[in-house]
């Protein structure tokens, strides 16, 4: 079996009388892109910095490769990468010497590899302007590429699509699918936007008001709730309902939402046009991940 | 962790103070080198004349002002003579010493102007035929017949006087005529003139304190003072000493502490204050923090950077000192060496301008440490780099304040409070410090204590800080 890269036991957080995290759980192994979505407030920043140790932890535990942050901090932090919050650079030097001073904090890394890294976020062109002439997206690519400098096996990303435009997202995805199944390194990516994580991202962590609600495989997710909901666009709403098995909904006037395995679609649609019942259109109601963890969450309150 | 200094290098703010320091600098020898002109000038000069000119009374005839007029007349006519030779002519200052009150000018002109002469006409003959024959030795221009007159003068005065404060008085005049003739140092207005009166005015001083019984500790200050200022002076006229003023490069340079003190303080302060504050508010922080170190070395290597930049920045000004003030003013006068009188041994020492730099350095160092220090803590605290570029500052502008507080009101708990304690330029070569009852070893335990406080809180706060949002 496998040994997690990051694993959080039960974290708490408390500033002051409020509790801003009560009990997170988490495990990443490596090649996992794990998504930790949830509202604005629900705490996934304050996780982050836990995980990093920039803040105290009240209670729980967080190993990193099986170093505890709190009692082994820099062994545990070796092997991590990470951009909270904004990518944050020194806006009065260039791109290279930024990653310059990250390098010589690390042992090993040579010019080569600063190169290598610029080309992977494709920044060479611009590297040698100063940070504080880049546009948001290639802050944040500089930002990855300082966070994958020494070659971490745990990357934590805060909100890295903020900001990028489509194509910037697009790249960016890319870039961070080949690393997970390249370089075999575990990701955590935060963000408020599912339907930016849903195409690559293996598994969800949906964190609301300090605690993780749910956390599951996106494959499994995406079974559970969009398996087998068709909607049928009918003449005779009526006559078609007698056909149709339990469960099903008229949801206009001659729209009906059916729930049956794929399989026996076809003998429905014999049967009803043996009733004479004219069918105008059959689609596969597919629930996008969206719709299905806001059912879960509910709507976030910040308390 | 040098990164912190490359990252220092690359600010703009630092490359502003520092053109502001060269500015500055160049600036001020320009203004010293100005001053150097004007040194050791006599006691009159052409606005005097002139004042006098207009303030005398218009006519002789009046008999209210008739005797303001002659002895105004007479200083007049002096001083028309000085003006002949020069203010700062060796002539001048005899003229001054030969034709004070009740000369033979105001002899001649009392017979010339006065309503009612007290002078009968033989004496106005007598003072006549002297003045001009005095008149004829200035021309002829040999100061050493005056010299040896006095001296001869002062040999007479010595057989005749039993009072044994005016002997001293006697025998230093004679040595400094000894000197004077010896050492071929005319009247005329120069550093070594200027040595041999200084020595003359502190060798009385000395005399007065070493032969009075009530000793309080401004006197002995002051006398401590003296013994240093007529043991320099003694020195220089003994070893022919080329011409030192205070005003050029070499006496800039010994005196750096003091001349760019205020430029050392802000540019270590803003460094200081900014270089943790500054990656908070920017939010870099949290690049350094996700790295691996622990907070202790991050701050150690940033505060290591601080003392690195301390010593850099000094070094950079008395470099910039000696070539800048070189350009403007020559390099000979730094071929001369320091010379210190050492209140232990008695005695005077010569040492290079660079280990006297150091030295002077070294117990400035807790001043500019402290400061710094402070700088640091706030920003450490507070991360607010102006705050903690504020605070010290007028944490130095109050403690002239402070000082002077403890001194005036004789409050004895601000002795405990590190201000009074931190400058050791006051302990150097065995000088008195500004309050009697402070020791090296109390000062040194007094800084330290500050010190390891300011130290130890913010190590702690540091530590446990938690990274908020921003």
């Amino acid at each position: 079996m496998e040994q997690p890269v990051l694993k959080c036991e039960n974290l708490h957080k408390q500033i002051g009388k409020k509790e801003i995290l009560k009990g997170i759980s988490l495990e990443i192994y490596p090649g996992d892109i794990l998504g930790f979505i949830g509202p604005n407030g629900a705490g996934k920043t304050t996780t982050i910095k836990l995980i990093l140790g920039l803040q105290s932890i009240s209670s729980g535990k967080v190993e990193i490769n099986q170093f505890d942050i709190k009692k082994n901090f820099e062994k545990a932090i070796q092997k991590v990468g990470a951009i909270v919050e904004n990518p944050d650079l020194y806006m009065y030097l260039s791109g290279y010497d930024n990653l310059k001073l990250i390098a010589n904090l690390y042992k090993n890394i040579d010019n080569k590899r600063i190169r290598e890294v610029v080309k992977l976020v494709g920044l060479e062109n611009r590297i040698d302007d100063k940070v504080s002439k880049y546009s948001l997206g290639m802050r944040q690519r500089l930002g990855v590429a300082q966070a994958i400098l020494h070659k971490p096996n745990l990357l934590i990303l805060d909100e890295p699509t903020n900001g990028l435009d489509p194509e910037g997202i697009k790249s960016m995805r890319e870039l961070l699918v080949k690393l997970a199944k390249e370089e075999h390194m575990a990701i955590l990516i935060s963000s408020h936007n599912l339907a930016e994580l849903e195409s690559f991202c293996n598994k969800v962590s949906i964190i609301k008001n300090g605690i993780i609600v749910e956390t599951s495989n996106l494959e499994d997710v995406k079974k559970e709730v969009s398996e087998g909901t068709f909607i049928f666009e009918v003449d005779n709403v009526k006559q078609a309902m007698l056909l149709c098995p339990e469960g099903t909904t008229i949801s206009s006037e001659h729209k009906l939402t059916i729930t049956i395995e794929k399989n026996d679609v076809p003998e429905l649609v014999r049967k009803l046009v043996m009733q004479n019942i004219k069918i105008y259109s059959v689609t596969e109601d597919i629930l996008t991940l969206e719709d299905a963890f806001l059912k879960k969450t509910g709507g976030n309150i910040i308390e | 962790m040098k990164n912190e200094l490359i990252k220092l290098l690359k600010k703009k703010s630092t490359y502003i103070i520092l053109i502001i320091t060269l500015a500055f600098m160049i600036f001020s020898n320009f203004m010293y080198q100005r001053n150097t002109k004007q040194m050791y000038s006599g006691n009159y000069s052409d606005e005097d004349l002139q004042y006098y000119e207009e303030a005398m009374p218009s006519s002789s005839k009046d008999p209210e002002t008739n005797d303001m007029y002659i002895s105004m007349k007479s200083n007049l006519d002096m001083m028309k003579l000085i003006q002949k030779y020069g203010y700062n002519s060796w002539q001048a200052y005899v003229i001054q010493t030969y034709l004070g009150n009740d000369s033979d000018l105001y002899v001649m002109n009392e017979h010339d102007y006065a309503i009612n002469p007290t002078v009968s006409e033989k004496e106005y003959l007598v003072a006549k035929e002297n003045y001009e024959n005095f008149v004829q030795k200035l021309d002829v221009g040999d100061w050493k017949h005056f010299a040896m007159a006095e001296l001869e003068r002062v040999e007479q005065d010595i057989k005749t006087t039993s009072d044994e404060q005016k002997l001293a008085e006697l025998q230093t005049q004679k040595q400094v005529l000894h000197w004077r003739l010896d050492k071929d140092i005319s009247y005329a207005e120069s550093f070594l003139n200027n040595c041999l009166r200084r020595y003359e005015n502190h060798c009385n001083i000395v005399y007065e304190y070493e032969h009075s019984n009530n000793h309080e500790y401004s006197e002995k200050q002051e006398y401590y003072n003296s013994l240093e200022a007529l043991n320099t002076c003694k020195y220089y006229i003994e070893n022919n000493a080329k011409n030192i003023d205070n005003n050029d490069n070499r006496s800039i340079l010994l005196d750096l502490f003091d001349n760019y003190e205020l430029f050392i303080l802000i540019f270590v302060i803003m460094i200081a204050g900014s270089i943790v504050s500054d990656e908070f508010s920017k939010g870099t922080i949290k690049l350094l923090l996700v790295r691996p170190y622990s907070r202790i070395k991050i701050l150690l290597a940033k505060f290591m950077v601080c003392i690195m930049v301390l010593i850099l920045f000094i070094t950079f000004i008395a470099i910039s000192q000696y070539l800048i003030g070189g350009c403007i003013q020559g390099f000979d006068s730094t071929s001369v060496p320091a010379v210190i009188y050492n209140h232990n041994t008695n005695q005077i020492e010569t040492m290079s301008i660079i280990r006297y730099i150091v030295i002077t350095g070294v117990a400035k160092a807790p001043v500019y440490i402290l400061l710094m220090t402070l700088a640091f803590a706030c920003s450490t605290l507070f991360t607010n780099t102006a705050v903690s570029i504020v605070i010290p500052l007028l944490g130095y502008m109050g403690s002239s304040l402070i000082n002077q507080l403890a001194l005036a009101f004789n409050i004895k708990a601000l002795l405990y409070f590190v201000t009074p304690n931190w400058d050791f330029t006051q302990y150097l070569f065995g000088s008195l410090p500004e309050f009697e009852t402070l020791t090296i070893p109390f000062s040194i335990i007094v800084c330290l204590v500050y010190f390891a406080i300011m130290v130890v809180t913010m190590f702690t706060v540091f530590k446990k800080r938690n990274i908020k949002n921003i």
